[in-house]
């Protein structure tokens, strides 16, 4: 197993960014836009949240049989003229996929959206033995020009402007010098016009895959911009990289994740384009590939097996829990360090890269527990995390400031008669000094917070109080300073 | 390498399944919405589709449907690339023949047949194979897919049971919601 990550200074990073205007903007696109999409999409599909448990069963089902279902999934492969390859890490996917690119005289790869390629750092791998890589999902191809890595798993360039794209393409499209850069549609078109030349020079194509089809062999892929199609289709050699847990039983089943996948995602009722890859181009075809290869690649996977993290691996990487996560929304996603950012990411990457390196992450949550209400798989993410911080806690990684507040709270937690009278005297006192604004722009031992917006005052009487039963009684104010 | 890695990955696999029994599979259930009859999953398909930014079009008959595809590409500046081995070659084109030729990049359109319209969500399914080059999907400006009214179906359900039974599993093929896109065509378009 090796997965890199930058994920020990998750604070410096989050402060800045959340200092960085720019990106606090494009992050408002975030916020404003993918979660009221989905809202509405969901609305529009009464039997929604059956399909989720639909969804959550049958990918448990799968993993259960995962071992039959890839062997039967690398048997159809095989029989429609395809190679299948088993990486158990990263080292070993990334030897597999450059043998691959040698074999076949490659210099040039065109690359569809995949985040497992992004995991398994292959361009830079494939750019160290002399290939060139050129990604061919929008998103991807503006960090790429950018040398940054994508900050949401669908919306790799989530984090920029339109200002920020338009000035990477000046510094990069040679001859374009009088290029009308002001509408998004009009940067479009010109990207669509550098990848063409692209895609028509590339010996190998190399995609991701959504879903592993047992039944039939087949990868798909769905994007909403036709380039993993053109990826998979103009190159004489295919090669689908995915997780070994992308396999899914039969056709019926990829049905039920596409349903659930498009509108988690990006509030679609389908994406544009959803793609089935089925074997190397046949006698009688006029298009597609010479060949077709797909790279299984475990690389940590099946170890979480069996173990407390297993409902992670039924992960589809629809980004919903990015969307709707409150610190995600606040800090994006370079923050993280990782390239599966989010609450996601941060369940997942502790396990592929280790705690050591990774201990904040599982602490970037409100425990809200918005990611786990909008999975469409219905991962316990919040209580995935929690069990992170136990593990932390456990051996001691998460600092003696962080343990000395935890026990001094659950000193007082453990004694009830003499936690709520102070915490009734601390939500009075707090609700009287914030005065009618009923916030704080600055509190004793709060700076964190305070930093970057007010600190809301109690309102009021606690929850607990409310459960049983008191009538709710708004805090008294000071009144304000003449 | 690839033998060892089998070797490793299902062991580990089978080792942290060991002993746990299979849950049965759960129920599949397909959304009521795509549960319809002619005319209604008619009108569903296309309100789903132009929802999508689809132009439709109905024809009547062959000599209609040429008149709209040579209409379609000139509009665009062009004349409709049809592959050679596709029906839509043989249909009663008059004096302004396609081009029957595989579709380059830049042309102006490129016309498919659809093997099914999924109702359910406006989708076209595109098999790949000598009458429909994966490529006139992707490589045109502007893209035209000609639906014939009795592939109508409503979830894809209904096409997975069709190729199994009937048509056999394509190479490739694909579900596309009719929308412009980049690097993909600028403006679909549907006749049917």
């Amino acid at each position: 197993m090796s997965f890199q990550v930058h994920s020990q200074d998750f604070i410096a990073r989050s402060r800045d960014a959340l200092a960085d205007a720019p990106l606090q903007s494009a992050l408002g696109k975030l916020r404003m836009g993918l979660s009221v999409r989905r809202r509405e999409a969901v609305a529009a599909l009464p039997e929604f949240e059956a399909l989720r448990e639909e969804a959550a069963a049958l990918r448990d089902y799968t993993l259960a049989t995962l071992d039959r279902q890839l062997e039967t999934f690398e048997a159809q492969v095989r029989a429609r003229g395809g190679e299948v390859h088993w990486a158990p890490d990263a080292a070993s996917a990334r030897a597999i996929i450059l043998e691959l690119c040698q074999r076949y005289g490659a210099k040039k790869v065109l690359k569809g959206k995949s985040m497992v390629t992004e995991e398994l750092e292959l361009n830079e791998h494939l750019e160290a033995h002399g290939l060139r890589c050129v990604e061919t999902d929008l998103g991807e191809y503006i960090v790429q020009l950018r040398r940054e890595r994508p900050s949401h798993i669908v919306a790799p360039a989530i984090h920029l402007r339109k200002e920020d794209v338009a000035e990477s393409f000046a510094a990069h499209h040679v001859g374009r010098e009088h290029a009308d850069r002001s509408t998004a549609e009009a940067l479009m078109a010109e990207a669509r016009e550098e990848l063409r030349a692209h895609f028509l020079s590339a010996e190998v194509g190399i995609t991701g895959a959504n879903f592993a089809i047992a039944e039939t062999g087949s990868t798909v892929i769905v994007t909403n911009e036709g380039n993993g199609d053109l990826t998979q289709s103009l190159p004489k050699v295919h090669i689908a990289v995915t997780g070994i847990e992308k396999v899914v039983p039969t056709l019926e089943d990829a049905s039920t994740l596409l349903r659930v996948l498009a509108r988690s995602a990006t509030g679609q009722e389908a994406s544009v384009y959803t793609t089935f890859s089925t074997g190397p181009r046949r006698p009688e075809d006029p298009d597609g590939p010479e060949a077709y290869h797909v790279v299984l690649v475990d690389n940590g996977r099946s170890a979480m097996l069996g173990t407390e993290f297993e409902a992670m691996l039924r992960c589809i990487r629809c980004g919903a829990c990015l969307n709707h996560c409150p610190v995600y929304g606040q800090v994006g996603g370079h923050a993280y360090g990782s390239v599966y950012p989010g609450p996601m990411g941060a369940v997942l990457t502790p396990q592929l890269a280790g705690l050591d390196d990774t201990v904040h992450l599982p602490t970037a949550s409100t425990f809200c527990g918005a990611c786990e209400a909008v999975c469409p798989v219905k991962i316990p993410l919040p209580s995935l995390l929690r069990r992170w911080r136990q593990r932390a806690y456990d051996a001691r990684l998460d600092g003696d400031r962080a343990r000395w507040l935890l026990r001094l709270w659950a000193f007082f937690a453990a004694r009830p008669r003499l936690y709520h009278p102070l915490l009734s005297a601390a939500t009075m006192m707090l609700g009287w000094l914030a005065g009618p604004g009923g916030s704080f722009r600055r509190l004793l031992g709060g700076k964190a917070w305070t930093e970057s917006r007010n600190f809301p005052a109690p309102e009021g009487g606690s929850f607990l109080a409310g459960l049983q039963g008191e009538e709710f009684a708004p805090t008294p104010r000071k009144a304000p300073s003449r | 390498m690839s033998d060892g890695g089998r070797a490793q990955i299902l062991g580990a696999v089978r080792r942290a399944l060991k002993a746990r029994s299979a849950p049965s599979r759960p129920a599949h259930l397909v959304p009521q919405r795509a549960r319809l009859q002619a005319p209604e999953l008619r009108a569903l398909f296309v309100a789903q589709a132009e929802g999508a930014g689809a132009k439709v079009q109905s024809v009547a008959d062959d000599a209609a449907l040429t008149e709209a595809l040579r209409a379609l590409a000139a509009a665009h500046g062009g004349v409709p690339v049809v592959a050679p081995a596709s029906p839509l070659a043989k249909l009663p084109w008059g004096a302004s023949a396609p081009a029957l030729r595989p579709v380059a990049s830049g042309d102006a359109l490129a016309v498919s047949t659809a093997v099914a319209g999924l109702a359910e969500t406006g989708s076209l399914a595109l098999a790949s194979g000598p009458e429909n080059p994966v490529l006139s999907a992707f490589l045109p400006e502007h893209h035209a897919v000609v639906l014939p009214a009795s592939a109508l179906l409503g979830p894809s359900e209904d096409l997975w049971a069709f190729l199994r039974e009937q048509a056999g599993v394509p190479r490739g093929w694909c579900s596309h919601v009719p929308c412009t896109g980049s690097p993909g065509p600028r403006a679909p378009g549907i006749l049917k």
